[in-house]
């Protein structure tokens, strides 16, 4: 049934309008490939042959076109983080070495090179100390292994990533919420854009890091944040006014 | 506090939170004494089935009883368990199983509950040696948001007091326990509220903080509970990770009273509606014609259902004749002593042979006219028989107030 010439004629229309809700178990009628991608809430179990693959969490379909290609992803009310591929998270730097081992949330710890930073060499290795914040790609995450991150991109920059030195505060947030904070019209961060200076590093693992020139200003702009996942954008906006009057 | 695995804290978190604390300011936006938002919601539909919530931290805590044969050592005290289940869910660092956290809330429920006897254990006994109640709570941890010993100390005494066992009679050697179709089941006999109030410490109690929250606990270095009832009696008290000196228990302790008369009026809000949940309006005058329609259902059993809904509508009119009824039942813990407690549920609570003698017609009754009841064959011998009536003397010696009671009515 899943696999059914109806079901997949939902599915090719949610290439459209991208509303059709999944669950676990669906059977995914596409073809992986150069122009199709499967992204958070997909299993492909190695096979890249049509029906192969399947979504793992229930919610809604999501879809992006880039350069040709499309990339398919499960939109869900989760907490707890699973890994998935090329994804940037913030992790906690549990053990240092040769290979720091970073607590990115997710089931297990995932592991990062002292020399996957910008410009590291074995000679010019980067001071990370436990319980450091690093802000990272996952370059290697599939379910089977352990998850593995780096610092650079492919041209060996940093590009925004690397340790969070700057003393701020961690929001530990829903992975719903920090996939909306990213969009490009975030109501609550347009708002609070407005009438605050201040740094902010979203990881897409359920954590965001914040910095802003005063602890009350910090505050605030934390349970503005925090506050913000299930507001109407006119309710995030008085909220937001009256935040600036205390 | 202890977890099942240490949870991962950043150098940026920690510095953040210290600060904001030393600037005496919290990250939610509470004052250093504050308590944030209790809600109760008892299950309409099962009995014993509560869902507390302090802030973001929920627990779901659900009582199931079962007829089991006593130990040894103590054969008229029932048995009370607390089960205390942490979901992975509730936190990224939580595991199923047992781990130092859950052993210490159950540690600390037991302390709670059987210690200071809030639940009495002896009226859980039918047949002294031979059958009596055995309660268990489980308490699932649903979402952790700080302050979980506190939610779970509540959560376990409103799910106790929301839970009703079926209804026994005794005769001799016979128990039977009737269904809940045939006889109303009855509530447990809990003689007080026990609320407990966690103080955090930071710096060598330095600093202190009502109520924590997930972020706070992380940084914490000391935690003082405190459990106390509504009569301002310490029910049991923990210190950990810190020494605290005199003056500063006792600040702690002055806290707690206040904190501990808020909690208790919102259980009273939240429990004393219960049973009608769904005809629930909203506040004081509901709550009120809702108790009203306990009260006459107490009062006079052969009134319909049909009946109490006139009476309800008509509320207005006798709700000053029985507002001091109301008032009783809504606050039953502070107004009567505890002699009166006991003097209740006697015809409920078949304990031993002195309460059998007003029961037995009510037996012989459903023994006739009713088929298909569980009956329990226990075959008493003259062994236990003996035992029990020892034992029975020296209760009347050790506990006062019960010795006291049977005298009367003898």
């Amino acid at each position: 049934m899943l696999t059914s010439p109806a079901y997949k004629h939902v599915l090719y229309a949610s290439m459209v309008d991208s509303k059709v809700i999944v669950l676990p178990g669906d059977a995914i009628p596409l073809a992986v490939g150069n122009d199709i991608k499967l992204g958070p809430g997909t299993y492909s179990g190695g096979g890249r042959e049509e029906g192969s693959s399947v979504f793992v969490k229930p919610g809604i379909l999501r879809r992006k076109d880039r350069d040709g290609s499309s990339s398919f992803w499960v939109n869900t009310q989760h907490k707890r983080y699973v890994p998935s591929e090329g994804e940037k998270v913030i992790g906690v730097v549990l053990r240092t070495g040769r290979v720091y081992r970073v607590d990115i949330g997710a089931s297990q710890n995932a592991s990062l090179p002292e020399l996957a930073f910008e410009g590291a060499t074995k000679r010019n290795k980067p001071i990370v100390q436990v319980g450091d914040l690093v802000f990272g790609s996952l370059c290697q995450a599939d379910p089977d292994f352990e998850p593995e991150m780096t610092c650079v991109d492919s041209s060996g920059r940093a590009s925004g990533m690397g340790l969070l030195k700057k003393p701020g505060c961690v929001i530990s947030c829903t992975l719903s919420l920090c996939r909306r904070l990213l969009s490009k019209q975030c109501a609550v961060m347009e708002e609070l854009q407005k009438h605050y200076k201040f740094e902010c590093v979203v990881g897409l693992n359920g954590r965001v890091w914040l910095s802003a020139p005063t602890l009350m200003q910090t505050i605030i702009i934390r349970n503005c944040i925090k506050s913000s996942e299930f507001m109407s954008e006119d309710s995030i906006k008085e909220m937001v006014r009256q935040a600036v009057l205390t | 506090m202890n977890r099942s695995r240490a949870s991962a804290i950043s150098n940026c978190e920690k510095e953040f939170t210290l600060e904001a604390i030393q600037e005496r300011k919290r990250l939610d936006g509470r004052s250093v004494y504050d308590y944030r938002q209790v809600f109760i919601k008892p299950s309409p539909v099962t009995h014993g089935n509560v869902l507390v919530t302090i802030g973001e931290t929920r627990v779901q805590a659900c009582v199931g009883c079962e007829v089991v044969v006593p130990r040894p050592q103590r054969p008229t005290d029932g048995l009370l368990y607390f089960n205390v289940l942490p979901s992975p869910m509730a936190a990224p660092n939580y595991d199923i199983g047992k781990s130092s956290l859950t052993m210490r809330v159950e540690r600390l429920l037991d302390r709670c509950f059987k210690e200071s006897r809030s639940l009495d254990t002896e009226s859980l006994c039918i047949i002294a040696g031979q059958k009596v109640w055995s309660i268990r709570v489980d308490i699932h941890i649903l979402n952790d948001s700080g302050n979980i010993t506190d939610c779970c100390v509540m959560a376990s005494f409103c799910a106790l007091k929301h839970c009703r066992r079926p209804y026994v009679t005794v005769s001799g050697e016979h128990a039977t326990i009737h269904p809940v179709s045939e006889r109303e089941p009855v509530p447990l006999n809990i003689h007080h509220t026990p609320i407990c109030i966690t103080f955090g410490f930071l710096s060598e109690g330095n600093y202190l903080l009502v109520d924590p929250s997930i972020e706070e606990e992380k940084v914490l270095t000391g935690h003082l509970y405190i459990v106390m009832n509504i009569h301002r009696e310490i029910c049991t008290m923990q210190l950990e990770g810190v020494a605290l000196q005199h003056e500063e228990v006792v600040k702690c302790t002055k806290i707690a009273m206040t904190k501990v008369n808020e909690l208790n009026k919102s259980i009273n809000k939240y429990m004393g509606i219960r049973t009608n949940a769904k005809n629930m309006d909203e506040d004081g005058q509901s709550i009120l014609t809702n108790v009203l329609k306990e009260t006459t259902l107490q009062i006079d059993n052969i009134q319909t259902a049909a009946n109490v809904q006139e009476d309800r509508k008509n509320g207005k009119d006798i709700i000053q004749e029985v507002q001091e009824d109301v008032y009783e039942i809504m606050y039953p813990m502070e107004e009567e002593p505890p002699v009166t407690e006991e003097e209740e549920p006697p015809k409920t609570k078949p304990r031993d042979k002195d309460t059998d003698e007003e029961e037995e017609v009510t037996v012989t009754l459903t023994k006739d006219d009713i088929t298909g009841l569980t009956s329990i064959e226990t075959g008493l011998t003259s062994n236990t028989g003996e035992q029990t009536s020892v034992n029975r003397n020296s209760n009347k010696e050790t506990s006062g107030t019960r010795g006291r009671k049977r005298r009367k009515r003898k």
